[in-house]
Protein backbone atom coordinates (compact mmCIF):
# COMPACT_ATOMS: atom_id res chain seq x y z
CA UNK A 1 0.00 0.00 0.00
CA UNK A 2 2.55 1.98 0.89
CA UNK A 3 4.85 1.61 -2.38
CA UNK A 4 1.92 2.02 -4.13
CA UNK A 5 1.70 5.89 -2.81
CA UNK A 6 4.68 6.44 -3.17
CA UNK A 7 4.76 5.84 -6.65
CA UNK A 8 1.83 7.19 -7.36
CA UNK A 9 3.05 10.75 -5.90
CA UNK A 10 6.07 10.36 -7.93
CA UNK A 11 4.20 9.97 -10.87
CA UNK A 12 1.94 13.14 -10.10
CA UNK A 13 5.28 14.83 -9.19
CA UNK A 14 6.93 13.89 -12.73
CA UNK A 15 3.49 14.79 -14.77
CA UNK A 16 3.10 17.97 -12.88
CA UNK A 17 6.89 19.34 -14.21
CA UNK A 18 5.87 18.09 -17.91
CA UNK A 19 2.75 20.43 -17.59
CA UNK A 20 4.23 23.23 -15.65
CA UNK A 21 7.07 24.05 -18.35
CA UNK A 22 5.39 23.28 -21.46
CA UNK A 23 3.23 25.31 -22.47
CA UNK A 24 1.79 27.52 -25.54
CA UNK A 25 3.07 31.06 -25.24
CA UNK A 26 0.83 34.41 -26.35
CA UNK A 27 2.46 37.63 -27.24
CA UNK A 28 1.68 41.07 -25.65
CA UNK A 29 -0.81 41.94 -28.43
CA UNK A 30 -2.32 38.51 -28.83
CA UNK A 31 -1.90 37.90 -32.23
CA UNK A 32 0.95 35.38 -32.06
CA UNK A 33 0.96 32.10 -30.48
CA UNK A 34 4.11 29.68 -29.78
CA UNK A 35 5.14 26.43 -28.03
CA UNK A 36 7.66 26.32 -25.69
CA UNK A 37 9.01 24.44 -23.08
CA UNK A 38 9.75 26.98 -19.82
CA UNK A 39 14.09 26.29 -19.60
CA UNK A 40 15.05 29.19 -17.06
CA UNK A 41 14.23 32.49 -15.69
CA UNK A 42 15.95 35.54 -15.20
CA UNK A 43 14.17 37.63 -12.80
CA UNK A 44 16.76 40.11 -12.19
CA UNK A 45 16.73 40.21 -16.38
CA UNK A 46 13.22 39.89 -16.57
CA UNK A 47 13.49 37.45 -19.48
CA UNK A 48 12.82 33.96 -20.01
CA UNK A 49 14.37 30.98 -21.76
CA UNK A 50 12.05 28.86 -23.73
CA UNK A 51 13.32 25.57 -25.99
CA UNK A 52 10.97 25.83 -29.01
CA UNK A 53 9.61 23.05 -30.57
CA UNK A 54 11.74 23.18 -33.46
CA UNK A 55 14.52 22.71 -31.36
CA UNK A 56 15.64 26.31 -31.01
CA UNK A 57 16.23 27.90 -27.72
CA UNK A 58 15.26 31.65 -27.79
CA UNK A 59 15.27 34.32 -24.59
CA UNK A 60 13.10 37.39 -24.81
CA UNK A 61 12.11 39.76 -22.20
CA UNK A 62 8.90 39.01 -19.94
CA UNK A 63 7.24 42.32 -21.26
CA UNK A 64 6.95 40.71 -25.01
CA UNK A 65 4.18 37.77 -23.87
CA UNK A 66 0.15 38.32 -22.32
CA UNK A 67 -1.03 39.25 -19.28
CA UNK A 68 -1.81 35.53 -18.80
CA UNK A 69 1.73 34.30 -19.46
CA UNK A 70 3.21 36.73 -16.83
CA UNK A 71 0.89 36.21 -14.40
CA UNK A 72 1.39 32.37 -15.17
CA UNK A 73 5.13 33.15 -14.71
CA UNK A 74 4.94 34.92 -11.58
CA UNK A 75 2.44 32.51 -9.91
CA UNK A 76 4.70 29.55 -10.73
CA UNK A 77 7.77 31.59 -10.04
CA UNK A 78 9.39 29.34 -7.15
CA UNK A 79 8.30 26.46 -9.19
CA UNK A 80 10.17 27.18 -12.46
CA UNK A 81 13.47 27.68 -10.34
CA UNK A 82 13.16 24.60 -9.35
CA UNK A 83 12.52 22.93 -12.35
CA UNK A 84 15.23 25.06 -14.57
CA UNK A 85 18.02 23.16 -15.92
CA UNK A 86 20.19 24.04 -12.90
CA UNK A 87 18.08 22.54 -10.59
CA UNK A 88 19.42 19.06 -10.36
CA UNK A 89 23.26 20.09 -10.02
CA UNK A 90 22.09 23.21 -7.77
CA UNK A 91 22.22 20.92 -4.18
CA UNK A 92 25.99 19.23 -5.23
CA UNK A 93 27.24 22.24 -6.42
CA UNK A 94 26.55 24.35 -2.98
CA UNK A 95 29.16 21.63 -1.77
CA UNK A 96 31.67 22.92 -3.30
CA UNK A 97 34.08 25.89 -2.69
CA UNK A 98 33.95 26.98 -6.65
CA UNK A 99 30.58 25.92 -7.34
CA UNK A 100 28.83 27.51 -4.82
CA UNK A 101 29.62 30.67 -5.82
CA UNK A 102 29.05 30.20 -9.87
CA UNK A 103 25.28 29.04 -7.96
CA UNK A 104 24.30 31.98 -6.57
CA UNK A 105 22.02 33.55 -8.19
CA UNK A 106 22.52 36.19 -11.07
CA UNK A 107 25.69 34.89 -10.88
CA UNK A 108 26.00 33.25 -14.55
CA UNK A 109 24.92 34.28 -17.73
CA UNK A 110 24.64 32.64 -21.21
CA UNK A 111 24.92 34.00 -24.47
CA UNK A 112 20.90 33.41 -25.72
CA UNK A 113 20.77 34.79 -29.28
CA UNK A 114 22.28 38.35 -29.47
CA UNK A 115 21.98 38.68 -25.74
CA UNK A 116 22.97 36.99 -22.54
CA UNK A 117 20.65 35.55 -20.18
CA UNK A 118 20.61 34.24 -16.67
CA UNK A 119 22.39 30.59 -16.47
CA UNK A 120 22.52 27.96 -14.04
CA UNK A 121 24.59 24.84 -14.91
CA UNK A 122 23.63 21.75 -15.39
CA UNK A 123 26.40 19.63 -13.96
CA UNK A 124 28.71 19.56 -10.53
CA UNK A 125 31.98 19.00 -12.21
CA UNK A 126 35.07 17.74 -10.34
CA UNK A 127 37.18 20.67 -12.44
CA UNK A 128 36.61 24.05 -14.01
CA UNK A 129 38.33 25.34 -16.52
CA UNK A 130 38.34 29.05 -16.10
CA UNK A 131 38.56 31.38 -18.75
CA UNK A 132 39.81 35.10 -17.94
CA UNK A 133 39.15 37.33 -20.89
CA UNK A 134 37.80 40.82 -22.49
CA UNK A 135 36.72 42.03 -25.76
CA UNK A 136 39.65 44.67 -26.23
CA UNK B 1 35.38 26.25 -29.49
CA UNK B 2 35.38 23.55 -31.13
CA UNK B 3 37.85 22.14 -28.26
CA UNK B 4 35.22 23.29 -25.73
CA UNK B 5 32.21 21.81 -27.83
CA UNK B 6 34.20 17.99 -27.65
CA UNK B 7 36.06 18.07 -24.99
CA UNK B 8 34.71 20.11 -22.33
CA UNK B 9 30.62 20.39 -22.93
CA UNK B 10 30.48 16.48 -23.08
CA UNK B 11 32.49 15.58 -20.25
CA UNK B 12 30.50 15.85 -16.98
CA UNK B 13 33.24 15.86 -14.92
CA UNK B 14 34.84 19.32 -16.17
CA UNK B 15 33.00 22.90 -17.08
CA UNK B 16 34.29 26.07 -18.68
CA UNK B 17 33.54 29.13 -17.54
CA UNK B 18 34.57 32.51 -19.21
CA UNK B 19 35.09 35.28 -17.06
CA UNK B 20 34.62 38.15 -18.90
CA UNK B 21 37.23 41.60 -17.45
CA UNK B 22 34.88 43.87 -19.78
CA UNK B 23 33.39 46.46 -17.88
CA UNK B 24 31.13 47.83 -20.35
CA UNK B 25 28.11 44.71 -20.43
CA UNK B 26 27.46 45.53 -24.30
CA UNK B 27 30.75 45.11 -25.04
CA UNK B 28 31.16 41.80 -23.77
CA UNK B 29 27.97 40.66 -25.15
CA UNK B 30 28.78 41.88 -28.62
CA UNK B 31 31.77 39.93 -28.72
CA UNK B 32 30.26 36.77 -27.48
CA UNK B 33 27.23 36.84 -29.78
CA UNK B 34 30.32 37.74 -32.71
CA UNK B 35 32.22 34.71 -31.62
CA UNK B 36 29.40 32.66 -30.26
CA UNK B 37 30.59 31.64 -27.10
CA UNK B 38 29.25 29.18 -25.86
CA UNK B 39 30.15 28.41 -22.57
CA UNK B 40 28.77 29.91 -19.38
CA UNK B 41 29.95 33.39 -18.28
CA UNK B 42 30.58 36.14 -15.14
CA UNK B 43 30.24 39.19 -15.97
CA UNK B 44 32.89 41.87 -14.11
CA UNK B 45 30.22 42.93 -11.97
CA UNK B 46 29.64 39.67 -10.44
CA UNK B 47 33.38 38.08 -10.16
CA UNK B 48 33.65 39.35 -6.31
CA UNK B 49 30.23 37.46 -5.69
CA UNK B 50 31.28 34.60 -7.60
CA UNK B 51 34.33 34.03 -5.44
CA UNK B 52 36.71 34.17 -8.93
CA UNK B 53 38.32 37.41 -7.44
CA UNK B 54 40.90 35.43 -5.61
CA UNK B 55 41.92 33.89 -9.18
CA UNK B 56 42.37 37.17 -11.14
CA UNK B 57 45.50 36.64 -13.58
CA UNK B 58 47.70 40.19 -14.05
CA UNK B 59 46.87 39.63 -17.35
CA UNK B 60 44.59 38.09 -20.10
CA UNK B 61 44.02 35.68 -21.67
CA UNK B 62 44.21 33.51 -18.60
CA UNK B 63 43.60 29.80 -18.30
CA UNK B 64 43.20 28.19 -15.03
CA UNK B 65 41.75 25.03 -13.95
CA UNK B 66 40.71 24.91 -10.75
CA UNK B 67 39.43 21.59 -8.35
CA UNK B 68 35.84 22.05 -7.22
CA UNK B 69 37.60 22.86 -4.27
CA UNK B 70 39.36 25.57 -5.19
CA UNK B 71 42.79 24.52 -5.86
CA UNK B 72 44.73 25.67 -9.23
CA UNK B 73 45.67 22.55 -10.92
CA UNK B 74 47.71 24.08 -14.21
CA UNK B 75 47.35 27.21 -15.56
CA UNK B 76 47.67 28.79 -19.22
CA UNK B 77 46.05 27.60 -22.32
CA UNK B 78 48.30 24.56 -23.05
CA UNK B 79 49.12 23.46 -19.82
CA UNK B 80 44.96 23.53 -18.66
CA UNK B 81 43.90 21.55 -21.90
CA UNK B 82 46.92 19.05 -21.50
CA UNK B 83 45.92 18.36 -17.86
CA UNK B 84 42.00 18.27 -18.69
CA UNK B 85 43.29 15.28 -21.48
CA UNK B 86 45.11 13.61 -19.12
CA UNK B 87 42.19 13.46 -16.54
CA UNK B 88 40.26 12.29 -19.06
CA UNK B 89 42.14 9.26 -19.92
CA UNK B 90 42.72 8.76 -16.11
CA UNK B 91 38.55 8.09 -15.65
CA UNK B 92 38.31 5.43 -19.00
Amino acid sequence: MKKRYILAAALASLLGLGTLTARTWTSADGKKTFKGELKALDKAAGKITVLLSSGKTVSFSTELLSDADKEFIRENEAAIENVGPGAQAGGALNEQKIGKGLAKEGVLSKLAGETFAGYKLEKAPEYYIVYFSASW
Amino acid sequence: MKQYNEEIATNPAVEMIHASLDRDKKAAESWAAKEGFPWPTVMMDKIKESGLEEYMPRAVPNYKLLSKDGKIVAEGKGEVFAKVAELKKEET
